[in-house]
């Protein structure tokens, strides 16, 4: 048995769509088994991988297809000579296809070769056709020899398939039909005058026309006593119809429109006949030649290449579609996480500016100054100070013991914090909810609420010096600009404490709370605001010429700590929530790789027509 | 002559008030849908009952099946005028608008053919209007259309099939689309396509098949014929294929009396307006329901969690022990009699004694500032005596307690969104739910957040005074929380007293003043009875001492009340916050769906009972079958 492939390079990028487009499919999160249902993919799936030739003749498939009481089982028993069931008294009466395969060919073809998604049987009792029980991918199969011989030199070997009809309330026979139909190089499409214009018929002819590599357009059960003026009328209305239906006029693989290629398919007819025989079925144009001898008479590579070239164009429509789907909705989840990152940087940024550690600044200041104090005015102050740092363990050492902590609120920025961040997720939650309403699984209340517990499992994120470190020069350049200013920092600072003017300095810092309750301006826009506090602040750094120090100190510590709020809620919340499951989404789409599927799609594409002028087997 | 009522006004009605109930639903497709059939049932009947109440209308016969099948074949058979509807035998579909054959008088009762485009014919038989329909299954969708609103205004359906189409899937659908709507008859034309020996067979699958639709159908309504056979000249009478067809022909245009043709239409408007609300717009609204229920049951069980960890706590228990204890006192003279009940019941309003002794001092010694001031004092302590404690308890509430209060409600409205249902709530649109696309206005809304947070804090710390802090529906949860720990509180003190002052009390505890004061009477009557006066001295002495007897029985009863009193636990106190203010929107949509819900079962029990009687009047064999069930 010789073989002729598609030139390598082809076959090697079909084989790349072909396994690349179940992996995209998957990645999308779709079943296999819908992938099956995409049109145009299961039959490419369903080609053999290569142009099976025996004795310099292809092997073709030819299926009857029709509407429930056409006739198709009988027009098989007709040709092939198997006995399957036909005949009025069930509807339907086919549940299964059956294949008729030369008995030529019986010990030289591979059958699963030839149908590679099906599963063959060998067809010993005729009932099994009946049993509705089978799976759909049941193929049973006998051989059969020719019933007319005819002296046609035939250029092809026609495997003859029996499929049930499309339009019963069987609706597994419907797509066992359809997936056959796919399979077909050339159709036998059987219809009956009552049936022939309806919908669901004219839809099934528009999808074999627009596959087929040969259609031959049978009418049987005519009664009407001029057989051949009732046929010619029935189809120049179909004719009529196909003209007119916008439908039809999509081109098919080979670039014909359908309506164009059905208004050269064959046409036959036949009487309504209890016991019909072949020679009842005659063309309607009266040079053709018999029905039989013309099915087997085709010039089979134009009719298997015509057939390839539709399957082939379908399928890659199909894969580029898909990859397209895929593509776009990577590109669509990574606009998501950057519109939530969005999100979580403007939430971590009004924290970050409702707070201002003005306490730690002064701390910072105090520190850098008495570093730079000179040595004589540090001896002084030695004994305050001293003093102060006991009277502040000594304090200490109290509200350790004593119960009630009094006014503690106001100097705990992380408990603060702490509840902005509790009030943040809130917001965050609805607006997400906003913004991804397609996900609304994603974004259930429940796993919201759950998400939120869990956040609030973890502290927030400490506070790194870095700013502070930051700062630490310009504190000194300062200290040095204005050594006035900094020993009377420096020393009152002592005294502050002994006041308790620490407490002071700290109840401002927290009472960020209240001025940066105008949100991400910072302290300055606060003061700006009115913010008493603020204001307060301000003026105070004002007078000690550090206002520069204070508006750099703001700024780099709600761009600090809007970072570190960032992370911890990306980490926290959003990362179990939703980004994990879109981050693996993402994942799975690029390793899917569309965009190879896409440009092997584009290669085959390109290359196509130049490999079919050269024409089938080489 | 006063017509009688063709349809009951109560059920118009009804069906009236339930279309505006679903309207209202603008979200849910469900009620959608039940509102539009029924509105389009009403037009229907609009039709029917307009001018004179319908009751001229003939009885409307309409041919449903495929195209191809001999509809017009069989619509020419039995009028017996070969051509009046156009036939072929080739081109498919042949009849692209109805047919109609209605006497000449009847015409005018037929007024919803004006709207479709119809050839009529007349016929000598009035009463009855026979309409050949366009097929249902062709390219041509437009048939299907007029097909559709002829059958829908009809009141007797017969579908024609043929051996051939006999399974086709398109025609089948519709036959079930309106199998559950309208009374039907069963015709299997071109029967002669079929030889003899198979008819049988072909017979009994078609029937098989409209048996599977539902249908209980036996030879009455079943007619296999051939309108092309009975019409040729050369008729094959031996078939019986022509008497079949007589057959049909009396059963179709057969008399029928007014007051049945009235019952059949009243029967064909009940099933529409049950076709309205029966398959998935019931289970739609059943599954929207339960699911509503359950999450109401999830979040109020999630409340009732939060108030009894408050009631919980040790401080809490204590404070209602003691609330209880003095309720107990209160109620405590009621169970003992006699001369005990004086001091119990000074000692139930001892809260107020040293209230009532400065304003006797008061109205007696004239106002000053220091008894006013004492005055007020005890006021307040009285009142933090009274009911005061049961707010303390409530108002005890840790932040964290807040929030979970806080959070359940935001989960009802989330929950609402989830389901797509927060419009349907009638409550203003949460405060996140205006665009607040302006820097400013966001701004704003983050100052007012932020600084409500921050007052929150200074308010949960004891700094602020805690007032204006919960929101509107955490304070009506706990007005109503409030209102039932008191009548809680009641009951128990009242059980508690009855469980532990009884007759044995009253006994043991008068005892002793009963002596006294029988020994002093009887001092004193002797005395007057010898005339002499007995010295001022006996009386104070009398008096003091019958104050001291009565003591033992007051602490009685005072050491009665006073042990470990049994608390009502604090679950079956939480129990009664059965609809607490969180979980409201939540609620009053789950009520809405439950109104439309109860509506819809009343409306089809009026009409299942009602269909049952009528479905008792008309015969099968005259006007058609019916599906099961």
């Amino acid at each position: 048995m010789s073989k002729s492939v598609f030139s390598s390079s082809i076959q090697q990028q079909l084989n790349l769509v072909l396994e690349c487009v179940p992996r995209v499919h998957r990645a999308l999160g779709r079943e296999d088994a819908v992938l099956r249902g995409v049109p145009g993919w299961s039959e490419l799936v369903g080609r053999p991988g290569r142009i099976i030739v025996h004795e310099g003749r292809i092997c073709l498939v030819c299926v009857l297809f029709g509407p429930s009481g056409a006739g198709k089982s009988t027009i098989f028993r007709l040709l092939t000579g198997i006995p399957v069931p036909a005949g009025e008294t069930r509807r339907p009466m086919t549940f299964n296809c059956a294949a008729a395969v030369p008995e030529t060919l019986r010990d030289v073809l591979d059958l699963d070769e030839l149908f590679p998604s099906y599963r063959m049987h060998p067809l010993m009792e005729l009932d099994v056709l009946s049993d509705r029980q089978r799976s759909a991918t049941d193929l049973f199969f006998q051989f059969y020899q020719d019933q007319i011989p005819e002296p046609v030199a035939e250029s092809a070997w026609l495997i003859l398939v029996d499929v049930p009809d499309f339009n019963t309330v069987e609706q597994a026979n419907r797509t066992r039909a359809e997936a056959m139909l796919g399979r077909a190089e050339t159709v036998i499409f059987t219809v009956y005058p009552e049936a022939y214009k309806d919908a669901a018929v004219m839809e099934q002819l528009r999808a074999a026309a627009g596959r087929a590599g040969h259609l031959v357009y049978l009418i049987t059960k005519l009664s009407a006593s001029n057989e051949a003026e009732a046929a010619r009328t029935i189809w120049e209305d179909v004719l009529h119809h196909v003209r007119d239906a916008p439908d039809f006029q999509t081109p098919r693989g080979d670039g014909l429109r359908i309506g164009e290629f059905l208004e050269q398919a064959n046409v036959y007819y036949a009487p309504r006949d209890i016991s019909p025989s072949m020679e009842d079925i005659r063309p309607l144009n009266p040079d053709a030649p018999d029905f039989w001898s013309l099915i087997k008479g085709r010039d089979a590579v134009e009719v298997y290449w015509s057939n390839l070239l539709g399957v082939l164009d379908k399928g890659l429509i199909a894969a580029d579609m898909l990859a397209r789907e895929a593509s776009a909705q990577c590109e669509e989840l990574r606009r998501r996480l950057e519109t939530s990152d969005q999100r979580m940087v403007e939430v971590s940024e009004r924290i970050a500016g409702s707070q201002f550690p003005a306490g730690e600044l002064v701390e910072l200041i105090i520190a850098v100054v008495k570093e730079s104090r000179p040595g004589w005015l540090r001896m002084i102050t030695l004994p305050v100070s001293q003093a102060a740092g006991m009277l502040l363990s000594v304090r200490t050492l109290f509200k350790r013991f004593s119960k009630t902590e009094r006014r503690t609120v106001l100097r705990d920025r992380r408990q603060l914090e702490r509840r902005r961040l509790e009030e943040a997720v809130d917001v965050l939650l609805d607006e997400w909810r906003r913004d991804f309403s397609t996900e609304a699984d994603l974004f259930t209340t429940q796993r919201c609420r759950e998400a939120a517990r869990r956040l609030q499992e973890h502290e927030p994120p400490p506070v790194r010096d870095d700013w502070k470190e930051a700062l630490r020069a310009d504190v000194r350049d300062w200290s040095q600009r204005h050594p006035w200013y900094g020993s009377l920092v420096g020393t009152l600072s002592e005294m502050l404490v002994l006041l308790g003017g620490a407490a002071l300095v700290l109840d401002l810092a927290v009472s960020g709370g209240i001025f940066g309750a105008v949100g991400q301006i910072g302290v300055a826009g606060a003061a700006g605001a009115g913010s008493l506090g603020a204001g307060t602040v301000l003026k105070m750094f004002e007078e000690l010429k550090l206002k520069d120090i204070l508006e750099k100190a703001d700024a780099k510590w709600r761009a600090q700590r809007r970072d570190e709020l960032e992370a911890h809620l990306r980490e926290h919340l959003a990362e179990p929530l939703f980004r994990r499951k879109w981050r693996e989404r993402i994942r799975a789409l690029d390793e899917a790789d569309p965009e190879a599927c896409l440009a092997a799609v584009e290669t085959i594409r390109a290359r196509w027509p130049k490999q079919r002028d050269s024409g089938g087997p080489s | 002559m006063t017509a009688p009522r063709f349809f009951p006004q109560r059920i118009t009605a009804r069906i009236e008030e339930l279309i505006q109930e679903a309207q209202r639903f603008d979200r849910l497709p469900a009620a959608q849908t039940m509102a539009l059939r029924l509105e389009r049932v009403l037009g229907v009947m609009d039709d029917r009952t307009g001018l004179d109440a319908g009751l001229g209308r003939p009885v409307v016969i309409v041919l449903l099946g495929g195209t191809g099948v001999g509809k017009s074949e069989l619509f020419n058979a039995l009028l017996n005028k070969p051509g009046l509807s156009p036939t072929s035998s080739t081109i498919r579909p042949k009849t692209t608008c109805a047919h109609v054959a209605v006497a000449p008088a009847d015409k005018q009762h037929l007024t919803f053919l004006d709207e479709a485009d119809v050839v009529t014919t007349d016929h000598l038989l009035s009463g009855t209007a026979l309409i050949d329909a366009p097929d249902v299954d062709s390219t041509e969708s437009v048939h299907l259309e007029r097909t559709r609103r002829l059958v829908e205004r009809a009141d007797i359906v017969v579908y024609v099939g043929s051996p051939d189409k006999r399974a086709n899937f398109s025609v089948q659908e519709e036959v079930r689309r309106w199998a559950a709507r309208k009374r039907w008859f069963f015709v299997l034309n071109k029967l002669d396509q079929i030889p003899e020996r198979d008819r049988e067979t072909v017979c009994a699958d078609f029937m098989g098949r409209v048996r599977e639709l539902g249908f209980d159908v036996d030879q009455d309504g079943f007619f296999a014929v051939s309108a092309v056979a009975a019409q040729s000249a050369t008729q094959t009478a031996a078939d019986g294929l022509n008497e079949r067809l007589e057959r049909l022909r009396a059963v179709l245009f057969a008399y029928r009396a007014r007051e049945q043709v009235q019952a059949l239409r009243t029967e064909d408007v009940f099933n529409q307006v049950r076709h309205a609300l029966s398959g998935s717009v019931r289970q739609d609204l059943d599954r929207l329901h339960r699911s509503l229920s359950a999450h109401e049951q999830e979040l109020d069980g999630r409340v009732r969690e939060v108030f009894l960890k408050a009631l919980s706590t040790p401080q809490s228990q204590d404070t209602l022990r003691r609330i209880i204890r003095e309720q107990a006192w209160r109620v405590a003279p009621s169970r003992v009699g006699g001369f005990l009940a004086l001091p119990v019941w000074v000692r139930g309003r001892l809260a107020f004694s040293g209230l009532a002794y400065h304003l006797a001092r008061m109205s007696t010694g004239g106002p000053s500032l220091t008894r006013m001031l004492r005055a007020g004092w005890h006021a307040a302590k009285a009142a933090w005596q009274g009911i005061l404690p049961m707010r303390t308890i409530l108002q005890g509430f840790s932040a964290e307690e807040e929030r979970r209060l806080a959070e359940i409600a935001q989960d009802a409205r989330r929950t609402l969104q989830d389901l797509g249902l927060d419009r349907l709530d009638g409550a203003k649109p949460s405060a996140f739910d205006p665009p607040t696309s302006t820097p400013e206005a966001e701004q704003a809304l983050w100052a007012t957040r932020l600084l409500n947070q921050s007052l929150n804090v200074l308010r949960t710390q004891g700094v602020l005074p805690r007032k204006s802090e919960h929101s509107d529906q955490d304070q009506r949860t706990r007005e109503i929380f409030q209102e039932r720990l008191e009548q809680a509180v009641l009951s128990s003190a009242g059980l508690l007293t009855a469980q532990r002052l009884g007759l044995a009390h009253t006994l043991v505890g008068n005892l002793l003043p009963f002596l006294v004061f029988g020994h002093a009477s009887v001092r004193l009557v002797s005395g007057w009875l010898a005339g002499d006066w007995l010295p001022f001295d006996f009386y104070l002495t009398a008096v003091a001492v019958f104050l001291i007897s009565l003591v033992p029985g007051y602490l009685l009863v005072s050491v009665s009340l006073t042990r470990f009193g049994n608390l009502p636990a604090p679950s079956q106190l939480v129990q009664a916050l059965d609809a607490p203010g969180e979980t409201e929107p939540l609620r009053r949509v789950r009520l809405d769906v439950e109104g439309l819900l109860d509506r819809v079962r009343d409306l089809e029990d009026a009409l299942r009972v009602s269909t049952e009687v009528l479905q008792q009047e008309l015969d099968p064999s005259r006007f058609g079958a019916a599906i099961r069930g």
